[in-house]
């Protein structure tokens, strides 16, 4: 028999080292990926959309976000705990995440890595499930919700990489699913403001309502689209608080107002990209918030900043008209 | 002949001499592995001990916290509730600050004890509807079922690790080694039978 020649032994090494990195890299042949549906809870669609958000997620924020959907899986816990550990979530720094849903059960953990204990306190994780996350799984948005909480995640990351072992401790929340609950009743609390307030202390009050968690789409200062918009809307107590919080670290420099009178955009600073412009119209003789004006022109990148849809400003585009025009 | 035959005897003397060494060389070598093997293990054991640890305490520290945030949301008899649990939380702190053998299942039953109140006296705070409704109560169940949970896990590697190494204790090789090493087996963190039954708590 003739030895095998050298170029050859070389060749048959680098082919096994690559076999050997395919199968240990997250996603690769012998990993399944960022979202492991075997439940066949979300559609090839929903699945592809959440592992492009996640892959983004790793790239730029050094986060693993995994997603497990499965039945049955009896102790959620000590499953989480064991799947971290069998695939390597989060590498060597322990920087991973993992969400296990089951929805036999109705439960849902949040696994928290080492490497992140110090951002992601349990109590956080339990505010994210609880006031975000469940909020859409009770009307059936699975994909929904676990996005929703994607940006929480972003909003909470931070770039500060913390030293860390591989693996998980136990961290994180398991808390009840809610899957199919349905959707609470929102609130009929109404909200005060004055006969003729002008559109910033519209806005004040939006924040005031917004800050006491007021879901209430029937509101007086929302124009009539608003609250055909926010009727059938999954408004969580988190997107309520993080409109409070914004709110409040946002300052109105700048008020635009149409020719005829009739709508009006509150600006903050040209650079505060995480303030976006509010759309008021005049609607009954009253400044009311247009937020489904908003909703279509105004788009939210990652780490909450925003950007101007033109196309979409419609009667609004009078007070961006350096944007419309372009440079 | 002869010479041939000399040279055959010296051929396998050197054999003899030879496999004796390997054996020799074997024989120290399997020692020293099962001594290395033995020594890690016990450090693989010391190590999840430390993580029990710390989850116990991370545990005792909380209640204290939960008692005092929540003082002004309770009733006299969730207060009492609490304030049971509350010692049963100082009795694990002493028991982790006091370093007497036999520890493991000693802070195995004053854990198994906290939990057992702290499983009375949650659902009690959680009929509040006040208290159940805000976000103050989800952060405070999140950090102990965080800290339940963390000790679970910390409980489930450390007797993982007890019993790799009290299964080389007792091999034939180890026993002979941990012998002259004075390597002891170690205690599973258990609480033991009725640990984890239902209380009788009189108000």
């Amino acid at each position: 028999m003739r030895p095998l020649p050298a170029t050859g032994i070389v060749l048959l090494l680098l082919g096994l080292t690559a076999l050997g990195w395919r199968v240990a890299a997250p996603g690769g042949a012998g990993s399944p990926g960022l979202v492991d549906d075997r439940a066949g809870l979300l559609s090839a669609a929903e699945r592809r959309r959440l592992a492009t958000y996640h892959a983004w997620l790793r790239e730029h924020h050094g986060i693993d976000y995994r997603v497990v959907v499965d039945r049955g899986l009896d102790d959620l816990d000590r499953f989480a705990v064991e799947y971290v550990e069998r695939h390597g979530v989060g590498g060597e720094n322990g920087r991973g995440l993992l969400l296990v849903l089951d929805p036999a059960a109705n439960q849902v953990r949040l696994e928290v890595g080492y490497g992140l204990e110090g951002r992601f306190s349990d109590a956080f994780v339990a505010y994210l499930q609880a006031r975000q996350m469940t909020e859409f799984f009770a009307v059936d948005r699975v994909a929904d919700g676990i996005q929703a909480s994607t940006e929480l995640i972003i909003a909470q990351a931070g770039g500060d990489a913390v030293p860390a072992i591989a693996g998980s401790g136990g961290a994180g929340a398991r808390l009840p699913a809610r899957m199919g609950e349905g959707r609470a009743a929102p609130g009929d609390e109404r909200v005060a403001v004055e006969e003729g307030a002008p559109p910033r202390e519209v806005l004040a009050t939006y924040r005031q309502a917004m800050a006491a968690r007021n879901d209430n789409p029937e509101l007086e200062i929302y124009s009539r689209a608003t609250r055909d918009m926010l009727a059938d809307w999954v408004m969580t107590p988190a997107q309520m608080d993080n409109v409070a919080k914004s709110l409040a670290a946002c300052s109105v420099v700048d008020e635009r107002r149409s020719r005829e009178g009739r709508r009006a955009v509150l600006l903050a600073a040209p650079n505060a990209r995480r303030c976006p412009p509010y759309f008021l119209v005049r609607q009954d003789g009253a400044w009311r918030l247009d937020l489904a004006a908003m909703h279509r022109a105004v788009r939210f990148g990652p780490g909450n900043r925003w950007r101007l849809a033109p196309e979409a400003l419609d009667a609004y585009a009078f007070a961006f008209e350096e944007v419309v025009r372009g440079p | 002949m002869a010479p041939a035959r000399r040279q055959r005897g010296v051929d396998g003397g050197s054999v003899r001499l030879l496999l004796f060494l390997l054996v020799g060389v074997a024989a120290i070598v399997t020692l020293v592995m099962t001594h290395d093997r033995l020594v890690a293990q016990e450090e693989a054991v010391d190590a999840a001990w430390a993580d029990v640890e710390s989850s116990l305490q991370r545990r005792a520290d909380l209640v204290p916290n939960l008692a005092r945030s929540l003082r002004a949301h309770m009733r006299y008899e969730s207060e009492t509730l609490l304030a049971l649990a509350r010692e049963r939380a100082e009795a694990l702190r002493e028991g982790l600050a006091d370093g007497q053998d036999g520890k493991a299942a000693q802070l195995a039953r004053l854990e198994a004890a906290l939990s057992r109140e702290l499983a009375v006296v949650m659902p009690r705070l959680m009929a509040m509807p006040g208290l159940r409704s805000g976000d103050q109560f989800l952060r405070f169940q999140a950090q102990l079922e965080g800290s339940e949970n963390r000790v679970n896990v910390a409980r489930l590697r450390y007797n993982a690790a007890v019993r790799d190494y009290n299964a080389a204790l007792r091999g034939f090789l180890g026993r002979w080694v941990a012998g002259s090493l004075g390597l002891a087996p170690r205690d599973y963190f258990e609480a033991g039978p009725g640990a984890g039954g239902s209380p009788e708590v009189a108000l």
